[in-house]
């Protein structure tokens, strides 16, 4: 132990080579001209700041997008609604499995550590990447309730087949996402959306005695409450993730070999 | 005046603010550089190359972390770019600063800095990366994790395992311990 102290102390007494004074005064009078020549880059306007973050998705990302959106009017205009329903609930927990490692983006590629000194800080570009993500997510969310409300008259169809697998399976892959701070978190998201797919499934096979539970009034507040708090888990898991990231606390593993 | 109100005052237009910031901060940031590239010659422009970074995205610089610890992290990525953009066979043999320490007069401490500096160049570079971050320059284990991008437990754990490992370099060379 005091020769572990010892070589602390070896550590702190480090000698290093001081700086030549003519070459730090060079470099104050080099900082001071470019200050005074304004080449502090001017803020760009948000929109402009948007647009330029969507041009990084990966095609496949903005491909998945299209297709969803294709596939749901599709299914919506020629598909019995009751079918397109199936269809549309087993496809929303993929939203989240396909959007969420795209945050990811960053460490997964390991472009981390050169964002700390780029024009945008690592935790702009994901505050960024996550309003473009939630805006393209609440499009397609704001559909399906659009036409589940008009076919079936109210929103419970919207809230059980297609709000509450997606808040769950988002909420889930935030939480990954931070836990499993490697490639492997990839997996756990289609496990994740696999699992939910399987609960889908299970809820369809009971959907009658589903719906006569939901004409309770408690049952229905019940839902909404849960609704409510999967919503306050994704919040917390989606601010959790963007927070570590920022702080250059989210650091996923090397892959070795 | 501190490091945030100085920024402040240069984000409002007072360029003449950035003297007392460089005034503060250049000694370590030039020693980290040379501590990252071996060269006095490539430190020095790595060091105003992070100056000069600092002052193009002043206006994107929200405090989190202290200013401090983001200059070292500014640093860091400037010194793996130099290596990026210069092979070594362009980069030139220099003399060490250990070379030049033996010609001092110092005999005992300069026996000691030059068994560290061996001791040191020992280690994996994440271990003496992390130890110099530290130790010499006085970042805490979170800092040291934000400039090196890494977990603050792994920052810890390398702490300990280099301490371990100088150590025992160190009675391996023979180094005469106090007490």
């Amino acid at each position: 132990m005091e020769r572990i102290k010892e070589v602390e102390r070896l550590l702190r007494e480090q000698k290093k080579p001081e700086p030549e004074k003519d070459k730090m005064e060079a470099c104050k009078i080099r900082m001071e001209g470019e200050l005074r020549q304004n080449v502090i880059l001017p803020s760009r306007p948000f929109l402009a700041r948007l647009w330029e973050t969507a041009g990084y998705f990966s095609g496949w990302t903005w491909g998945i997008f299209v297709f969803f959106c294709a596939a749901t009017v599709f299914l919506m205009l020629k598909v019995p609604y009751e079918n397109a329903l199936v269809v549309c609930s087993l496809f929303t927990p993929a939203l989240g499995v396909f959007f969420v490692p795209e945050l990811a983006r960053s460490f997964s590629e390991g472009m981390w550590e050169l964002e700390q000194s780029c024009y945008y800080s690592l935790g702009e570009i994901l505050a960024l990447k996550m309003i473009i993500l939630g805006m393209a997510s609440g499009i397609l969310i704001a559909f399906g309730a659009a036409v589940t409300r008009v076919e079936s008259g109210s929103f419970l169809d919207f809230e059980l087949w297609i709000c509450l697998p997606f808040l769950a399976v988002s909420s889930l892959s935030f939480f990954l996402l931070r836990k499993i701070r490697s490639r492997q978190a990839e997996y756990g998201l289609i496990g994740a959306d696999l699992m939910a797919a399987g609960v889908i499934i299970w809820m369809w096979s009971v959907k009658d005695e589903l719906y006569s539970l939901m004409e309770q009034r408690q049952t229905g507040l019940i839902l909404l409450a849960v609704l409510g708090i999967l919503s306050g888990t994704l919040i917390f898991n989606g601010v959790q993730f963007f927070r570590l990231a920022g702080n250059g606390e989210l650091v996923w593993e090397e892959e070795i070999g | 005046m501190t490091d945030r109100e100085r920024i402040r005052r240069i984000q409002s237009g007072e360029p003449e603010q950035m003297e007392g910031l460089i005034e503060a901060h250049y000694q370590e940031i030039f020693q980290y550089c040379y501590s990252r590239t071996g060269r006095e010659s490539a430190a020095y422009d790595c060091t105003q190359e992070t100056f000069l970074r600092v002052i193009r995205y002043l206006n994107r610089y929200v405090e989190q972390k202290k200013f401090r610890a983001y200059l070292f992290g500014i640093a860091r990525s400037v010194c793996i770019d130099f290596f990026r953009k210069k092979a070594e066979s362009e980069l030139g043999y220099e003399e060490g600063y250990e070379e030049q320490l033996t010609q001092e007069d110092f005999a005992d401490q300069v026996s000691e800095q030059v068994m560290l500096q061996k001791a040191m160049a020992r280690l994996t570079p994440e271990q003496r990366e992390v130890l110099d971050l530290s130790y010499f320059h006085g970042l805490t284990a979170r800092e040291t994790a934000y400039v090196t991008g890494e977990k603050t437990s792994t920052v810890k754990s390398r702490i300990r395992q280099g301490l371990k490992k100088l150590k025992d370099i160190l009675e391996e060379e023979g180094y005469r311990w106090n007490g």
